[in-house]
Formats: structure tokens, sequence, C-alpha cells
């Protein structure tokens, strides 16, 4: 019978909510670095996009495995141990690998938005030296003529 | 190939694992400093919601994950206590305790693993609904201000 191994639990429904807001969260990070890429030759927002994006396919691989295991839990005949089609030590191994590259990714995401954000902070103040270098030379050159 | 990845062993899994997570935690922290940098750069009301929304993501992720570390145990999870009783009085209702087993007092969860088992979730749930709200606003004020529409940039001046 279909649905009587999965778990349906208030604690277990709020961890896959938790699973698809982690996934939306990954997406609209995806859509802000398409956003900050655009008209932009800066690496920073590229390395941001690029850390989110592939931190949103590990995630929703992660996802996809955890349904075909849970769907391979309710198969006719339905096995105790997802052990179909590979080990239950290799489905574990996979979600470690998973988990490190998806760790990996949103740190590379992160350090790259502090980085957008110390670039984001640092242009006015270069342009308002720079501005200001620009009307001492004008001034030097007033009173030289 | 899979039995490659059985001799490797759960026990490099579980390495990996606390590996993953410790970066994931490093990871919350991160995109919190660079969310509070942007928002110090430019004060916009879209920055203030993703700054709120990764700060509160950082404290979930870090208390679930240093929990999962290991570095403090909780026992609590919602409805411990419906079920206990019906261990205690549905399905162990025959068996009889001795006098030295019934000196002995309960010990439930304590009194603070409740708030910290729902402040962690409630927090990873309402940062993660409010960071991609700030995310979406922000992407949408930085392309409007890059392609001037008008239209995109009324958040940002309003802030």
């Amino acid at each position: 019978m279909i649905g009587s191994a999965t778990d349906l639990s208030f604690e277990a429904n709020l961890e896959r909510m938790d699973q698809f807001l982690l996934l939306g969260l990954l997406g609209a990070m995806v859509f802000a670095g398409l956003c900050y890429t655009r008209g932009r030759r800066e690496w920073w927002p590229r390395v941001f996009g690029i850390s989110s994006a592939g931190a949103l396919m590990v995630q929703g691989g992660l996802l996809v495995a955890a349904a075909v295991q849970e769907g391979l839990r309710n198969s006719d005949p339905p096995s105790g141990t997802p052990d179909l089609p590979f080990s239950f030590e290799t489905w574990v191994l996979l979600g470690s690998i998973g988990s490190l590259v998806l760790g990996l990714a949103l740190l590379g995401a992160g350090v790259s938005l502090i980085y957008l954000g110390w670039l984001a902070g640092k242009k006015p103040v270069r342009s308002a030296k720079k501005s200001a270098r620009e009307g001492d030379q004008q001034t030097d050159g007033s009173s030289l003529k | 190939m899979d039995w490659l990845f059985a001799t490797v062993g759960s026990e490099a899994g579980s390495e990996l694992d606390r590996f993953g997570m410790q970066l994931a935690l490093m990871a919350g922290v991160a995109l919190f400093l660079g969310a509070l940098r942007l928002w110090r750069a430019e004060g916009t009301r879209a920055r203030l919601v993703l700054v709120v929304g990764l700060g509160l993501f950082a404290l979930g992720v870090g208390v679930q994950n240093l929990e999962r570390l290991g570095l403090f145990e909780t026992s609590y999870y919602p409805g411990w206590k419906v079920e206990m009783e019906h261990d205690l009085y549905v399905l162990d209702a025959d068996v009889v305790y001795s006098e030295e087993d019934m000196e002995h007092e309960f010990v439930g969860p304590r009194w603070w693993e409740g708030s910290v088992w729902w402040g962690q979730r409630l927090a990873r749930l309402g940062g993660m609904v409010l960071a991609i709200m700030g995310f979406v606003l922000d992407g949408r004020e930085a392309l409007g201000k890059r392609f001037g529409r008008p239209g995109k940039r009324k958040g940002a001046a309003r802030s």
C-alpha cells in the first residue's frame, strides 16, 4: 500500500517544508545573482550566482534522492531498507557528499555576498575621493594659471 | 561502483556530514555578514528585510548544526509527553515496576529544550521566507537601477 511507510508526523512534515523553503531561498539567490550580474563586468556577482546555482542543483538532487528512497521503501514488494538500486551505505555516503558540496556552495555564495557588500560600500567612497581629487587638480590648475 | 561506496563505509560518511554541517554553519554567518555589509552600503528596505531574514536563518541553522555536531543534547520533540504516557499506560500497562524503580523520579526534557527546539525551527523558517523576499526585492531594485525602469526604482526611493 502506498504511503504506509511514509512518515507523515508533524515533525517530518516540518522538516520537508524546511527543505523546500531552502530550495526556494536558493532559487531567490540565483535570481538575485542574475540581477546583480546583468550589465556588470565584475567577477563577484558571477561567483555569487554560480555558487547559488550549484547549491540549488545539489539541494534539488538531495530532494529527488530522498523522494526516490521513499518511493523504493513504498514499492511493491516493500523493502524495509532502501537497498535498491544501491546499498544503504551508498545512499548515506552520497547524501553526505551532497550535503558537503551544498555547504561548500553556500559558503562560496556567502563569501561572494560579503565581497559584493564591500564593493557596494566602497564605490561611493571611491567616486567621492576621485571627484575630490579631480576638484583639487582643477583648483591647482586654476591657481597655476 | 556500489562495492566502492560500501567499502568507504558510513563512518567516512558521518565525517563528511560533520564537515558539511560546519561549512553550512559558516555559510549562514557569511551570508548574514554579506547582507549586513550590503545594507550598510545602501540602507534600502529590501536589504533590511534581507539582513533580518538571513540573521534569523543563520541563528536557526547555527543552533541546529551545533546540536547535530554534539555541542549540546536535547531530548525534546513535539508530542513527547503524549507518546510517553501512551507507552507507560497503554503499551506497558501490564508491566509491574519494582519499588526501587518507583522511587526514581521521571526525567523529562529540561525546561529550555522546548523553547530551543521551536525557536530554532521558527527562526529558520521565518528567516528563509524573509530572505527569499529580500533577495527578490533587492534583485529587482538592482535591475531597476541599472536599466532605469521607473517602476523598479520606487522601493529604493522610498527607503
